[in-house]
């Protein structure tokens, strides 16, 4: 079976402007991620990890070149039509968690649901599947402060999967975890990726870059290789 | 909306003092304004209470310049006649025309000497005044007699001792014996003054042929304004000039109406200063609150968010605000305009009032949700613009 793409970079630039000072951070990557695939991206800092994750992930416009999301050319859509397009494709996993303080995991969960118009009844209901898909049952009403480093990583993944995306973006998401925690969220997402999923992760981790099924090495904003996993 | 409005609610309630604080702007602001309009409005109601006891159809006629209440008219006028007064009864719709005149008299009460002002009218004249006094203690004087009608305050606070029905008080040093005393009006000026026998008054100054100015009664409330007219150019062609105000009570009312709104728009304009710091208050508050919030705000657009979407939430926690401190301020307004009442009831008069109405309150509502999302319109606009890659950049 023909494997179907996902994501298609073309010959993609990124120069951010600072000051009055230019500073290019990718110089024309070419990449095609497919549907179903793991893959993880490495690199030393400055080397345009994160960028290639905004991009994908339709928070950022190339400078020059063309990203394709799920068919759909995304290099120049409007805000509005960005926003559209992570609500729908996108799940977004950091290394900050970035949850917000003040709502507990259910309700976390729930945010992106309602940014997308979904009913309270169906959000609540869904968000409780996954909190349990990702072993929280127990922590629906806690507060995101209630919560050890990896349950709240937990949290953000049933998060990203809410409007259940075509694609999940974790940014060194075992960053901020102990060893033992840093290991269930990679066992989490191999899981989502063996349910069929995408999953693109960006990590300092050998051990955990190899378990992808392919390995993007990049140095200064350039693909400097490509390892195929086991 | 529900979910903006919970999220709003969450977020203010986690800074809960900041959040108390920025209420306090709107709040004071609010109860200002409320405070101050009620005392110009209070000032109709009263106003045009008294007004209405008069009716529709009595006309004053008074010189140029003479305030309802002043002393005495302007130096220089020149006073009416009984020969003005004679024309004045035969104009037609005319029922009748009583005169009245004004001096300030030097009056002793137990060795004691004050000015006051003092009032000749005839006895037949009740019929406009007890419209606006009544006897509280005694009776009416007679033309005849020797006797006077004290207001209240005249009786009571004017001289160091009370004076009572039945003492004898020294007018231009002859001896009257105070026959009434007046209730209380509220009013001070009116309250002070001391009513006699036209005739003696007249005796007294030597004012013969003198009038200070004339009450009229109409046949109709419906040819009052004809009536006015008419006398007044009766009375313009006889003095050669017109150099008197012939007002009819339903023009009082209006001209009161007219001096009572610019009273209450003053009151409140000044008053809206305020209201204009708590509207800052909450910007500086708002823009704290998005800067705090910009990582949030990151999370929230790469998770779907459109722009328009974190605009609606910042907009609606500002108009949060505004509405509430509103509410609580008209609650806080409402408890100052009682106190400035008592205070008022105290120092000025028994009849000083304040007034809210519900017009008041619903422009008070309106009022400030619109402050809360004029100032919230530039956080909240700041906040949809944040760049999402740079927002989750934030620290």
């Amino acid at each position: 079976m023909m494997p179907m793409e996902i994501v298609r970079l073309e010959n993609v630039s990124k120069i951010y402007t600072m000051d009055k000072v230019q500073v290019p951070v990718l110089h024309g990557i070419s990449l095609e991620i497919y549907k179903g695939e793991f893959v993880s991206v490495m690199g030393p800092s400055g080397s345009g990890k994160s960028t290639i994750m905004n991009l994908i992930g339709c928070l950022d416009r190339p400078t020059r070149g063309e990203v394709y999301l799920d068919g759909k050319n995304v290099s120049k859509l409007s805000e509005d039509k960005l926003a559209e397009m992570r609500r729908k494709k996108i799940g977004f996993v950091f290394q900050q968690f970035n949850l917000i303080p003040r709502l507990n995991a259910l309700e976390n969960v729930e945010l992106p649901m309602w940014f997308a118009g979904v009913v309270k009844a169906k959000r609540t209901s869904r968000a409780g599947e996954l909190l349990r898909a990702v072993g929280l049952e127990h922590r629906l009403k806690h507060k995101p402060t209630e919560l050890s480093g990896g349950e709240r990583q937990r949290v953000a993944i049933a998060r990203a999967l809410a409007n259940n995306p075509e694609i999940i973006l974790a940014d060194e998401p075992t960053g901020n975890l102990d060893m033992k925690s840093g290991e269930e969220i990679i066992n989490l997402l191999q899981k989502l990726n063996a349910e069929g999923r995408t999953v693109l992760i960006v990590t300092h981790e050998l051990e955990y870059a190899r378990r992808a099924q392919r390995m993007i090495k990049l140095r200064d904003g350039l693909i400097e290789g490509i390892e195929v996993g086991k | 909306m529900r979910e903006y409005l919970i999220y709003s609610v969450r977020s203010l309630s986690q800074q809960k003092t900041r959040t108390f604080l920025t209420l306090l702007g709107m709040i004071v602001g609010i109860a200002v304004i409320i405070a101050m309009v009620s005392i110009g409005e209070g000032m109709r109601v009263s106003i045009n209470k008294e007004i209405g006891k008069m009716g529709g159809d009595v006309i004053f006629i008074f010189p140029s310049g003479f305030g309802a209440h002043a002393f005495g008219p302007p130096a220089g006028t020149v006073p009416f006649t009984d020969s003005q007064l004679q024309d004045v009864r035969y104009t037609p719709g005319v029922k009748a025309a009583y005169p009245v005149l004004l001096k300030a008299a030097v009056v002793e009460y137990k060795s004691e000497k004050q000015t006051v002002s003092i009032r000749g009218v005839e006895s037949e004249a009740s019929a406009v005044f007890s419209k606006m006094y009544s006897i509280k203690e005694g009776r009416l004087f007679r033309d005849y007699e020797d006797g006077v009608v004290l207001g209240y305050r005249a009786a009571k606070d004017v001289f160091s001792r009370e004076i009572r029905v039945g003492d004898s008080v020294k007018i231009e040093g002859r001896s009257f014996s105070v026959v009434g005393i007046f209730e209380e009006s509220g009013n001070n000026p009116r309250d002070t003054i001391m009513f006699m026998p036209l005739q003696k008054v007249r005796t007294l100054f030597s004012a013969y042929d003198e009038i200070t100015g004339m009450f009229v009664l109409c046949d109709s409330g419906n040819i009052v304004e004809q009536a006015a007219k008419k006398i007044e150019d009766n009375l313009e062609k006889m003095r050669g000039g017109k150099d008197f105000d012939v007002i009819t009570s339903r023009q009082m009312a209006e001209q009161v109406a007219k001096i009572t709104t610019i009273v209450s728009f003053v009151l409140g304009g000044i008053a809206s200063v305020s209201i204009l710091v708590g509207g800052v208050i909450i910007m500086n508050t708002m823009l704290m609150s998005v800067m705090e919030r910009t990582r949030e705000i990151g999370v929230m657009k790469a998770t779907g968010a459109t722009n328009s979407l974190i605009l609606g939430m910042f907009l609606i926690e500002a108009a949060l605000v505004g509405i509430t401190g509103g509410t609580i301020g008209i609650l806080l307004g409402a408890v100052i305009s009682k106190i400035i009442e008592y205070a008022g009831r105290l120092y000025i008069g028994g009849n000083f009032t304040t007034v809210i109405t519900q017009q008041m309150m619903l422009g008070a509502i309106f009022f400030s949700l619109f402050i809360g999302c004029v100032s919230g319109a530039y956080p909240a606009y700041r906040a949809s613009k944040l760049d999402p890659v740079e927002a989750l950049r934030y620290e």
